[in-house]
């Protein structure tokens, strides 16, 4: 074993890029909530980007090591120490075996990422070690790190100390957040007043906020156009005949708040999807604290391809740079 | 070719998937075009395409907005035609065992009551239905089956109630479902079940597939207890 959790912080659990494939049977891709901090998390340390790390919420572990080994952590801005010693973020450094790595007290962000040289190798289930609870895949034994855990690790030969990402190039949300949306399936059943209103009003994250999704609250409640409900469906106007949701939907029961759906999501329901938040932005909602201000922001598909092809083209600028 | 067909529906959901839709109903005519178009695109192999998402009355495709586009994908899948309703010979017929009581059936009084029936001619009608499994959602195993019989069919309660165990027997309008995992449901719990729709460790973990069938049977208390016990799968 290489990795001995002396505190796991808060909601530490162990995170790849997820299990696609398998959301047809009701299991989410799940993986790390901010792919983008996980992915060039890994990149500083010489791992493939679809190495296991460690997704910390809000409060990092403390962690001692048994192997030298080289780490970043990546994400939320959780102030890194080595033996007390105060350690960059966003760039490779090392941990002796004997150190301990350990946080202090978040500044922004959410979670966090901490990837180590050779990556996690806990036994993966349907293709993943990420931890998904709620089915008991992945992680340990299906669950969060716990105090005393041992964490074996990969063999690596190519990491080294003392790479960085420039900061122009590291991704955090603004203030207030901003989520771009393309409107869909159902936006329709929105009165025009209420379709406004979705976009005009500025929104709080609410304290449900979680794997599995993010409700927001504050904005105008929305309001549906009349309908008669088709066989089958729940006596809701928000309700529809069960179909399938997508990562980043945004359903909106009894039609008070929104949640946007993430990766621990569940696969289908009976909740109508008024829209979904556009791909490249998913990973900020990862990086978002319960009370932060949030403005939708509507795009068509052209801004939201181009918004995707820009995120692709910053993962390939930081690859070559690291490489 | 039969004129009640008509070209699905194609809109796009978010910016790597788009919704294929055959109806807004719970109804096997329906359901079997859609399980026809997600063996015709899968059979296509479309570029991009990652993941197919059949449900009551739709059909989710999904793809790697890097490699795809909606324009490209809605175009190959307009091509395949309007999706006939196949025959459905295929599908597996599965026995779930039910057992109906005290403890086991928490809303099968209310249900009675709601429906002007006797416990008995709920249990009878519940019986009596020929189930489809139409998707799977909402958790890991939940086989959403359609088919109850319209003199049980309930909507949903107002509120959900938290943390309702493995095996709990629901029905919610024209649909029933057995749990897999504790999770708040609004449905109607009226029975138990000892068959596990979701096994995990094994090699498929999803013993039935959607277009299968299930018969609901009768099971006696202590069957029940003896199954339990035994930690059957059946």
């Amino acid at each position: 074993m290489s990795l001995k959790i002396v505190n796991p912080g808060l909601s530490t659990s162990i995170q790849d890029l997820g299990r696609p494939g398998y959301f047809h049977l009701g299991i989410p891709m799940g993986g790390a909530m901010d792919r983008f901090a996980l992915r060039v998390g890994n990149m500083l340390v010489g791992n493939p980007e679809d190495a296991a790390g460690l997704e910390a919420v809000f409060m990092g572990p403390e962690i001692e090591f048994q192997k030298t080994a080289i780490v970043s952590v990546t994400g939320a801005d959780l102030p890194i120490r080595v033996d007390g010693q105060l350690q960059e973020a966003w760039t490779s450094f090392e941990v002796r075996a004997g150190q301990t790595l350990s946080f202090e007290f978040l500044k922004s962000g959410a979670r966090a990422y901490i990837a180590i040289s050779g990556g996690i190798q806990t036994p993966a289930a349907l293709g993943s070690r990420s931890t998904y609870p709620i089915g008991a895949l992945g992680g340990v034994n299906g669950r969060a790190i716990q105090a005393l855990d041992e964490l074996p690790l990969g063999y690596s030969s190519n990491a080294i100390a003392g790479k960085s990402v420039a900061p122009s190039m590291r991704r955090g949300p603004g203030s207030p957040a901003r989520l771009r949306v393309l409107p869909g399936l159902y936006w329709h059943r929105l009165t025009e007043a209420a379709g406004n209103g979705f976009f005009e009003d500025e929104w709080t994250v609410a304290l449900e906020a979680d794997r599995m999704g993010y409700r927001f609250k504050g904005g105008r409640s929305l309001e549906f156009v009349d309908r008669e409900q088709p066989f089958g469906a729940g006596a809701d106007p928000s309700n529809i005949v069960d179909g399938c949701y997508s990562y980043g939907s945004i359903q909106v029961p009894g039609g008070a708040e929104p949640i946007v759906l993430h990766r621990d999501a569940v696969s289908g329901g009976g909740y109508f999807t008024l829209g979904a938040v556009i791909s490249a932005d998913m990973d900020l909602i990862g990086q978002l604290q319960p009370h932060t201000s949030v403005k939708f922001d509507r795009v068509d598909m052209a801004g939201a391809m181009a918004a995707r092809h820009e995120r692709k083209n910053l993962l390939m600028k930081i690859r070559e740079e690291l490489s | 070719m039969n004129q009640s067909l008509i070209e699905p529906a194609i809109q796009p959901v978010g910016d790597s998937g788009l919704m294929v839709r055959f109806g807004a109903a719970v109804d096997p005519d329906i359901h079997a075009q859609v399980l026809e178009a997600d063996s015709a695109i899968s059979a296509a192999g479309i570029e991009g395409v990652t993941e197919l998402i059949p449900s009551f009355a739709a059909l989710f495709v999904g793809y790697d907005p890097l490699q795809t586009d909606f324009e490209t994908v809605s175009a190959a899948v307009r091509a395949l035609g309007p999706m006939k309703s196949k025959e459905r010979t295929s599908g597996q017929i599965w026995q779930v065992p039910v057992c109906y009581g005290d403890g086991l059936s928490p809303d099968l009084a209310e249900v009675a009551v709601r429906t002007g029936l006797s416990e008995e001619e709920v249990i009878n009608a519940h019986l009596s239905g020929d189930y489809l499994l139409y998707m799977y959602g909402f958790a890991p195993g939940y086989a959403y089956l359609g088919g109850v019989p319209k003199e049980i069919q309930l909507p949903r309660k107002t509120a959900p109630v938290r943390d309702i165990p493995a095996g709990a027997v629901m029905i919610a309008g024209p649909q029933a479902l057995v749990t897999t995992i504790k999770m708040p449901t609004g449905w109607w719990i009226i029975g138990q079940s000892p068959f596990q729709f979701l096994r995990p460790g094994e090699d498929n973990p999803f013993p039935l597939a959607v277009g299968d069938r299930v018969q609901f049977t009768r099971m006696s208390r202590d069957d029940f207890e003896r199954a339990v016990g035994q930690g059957a799968k059946t």
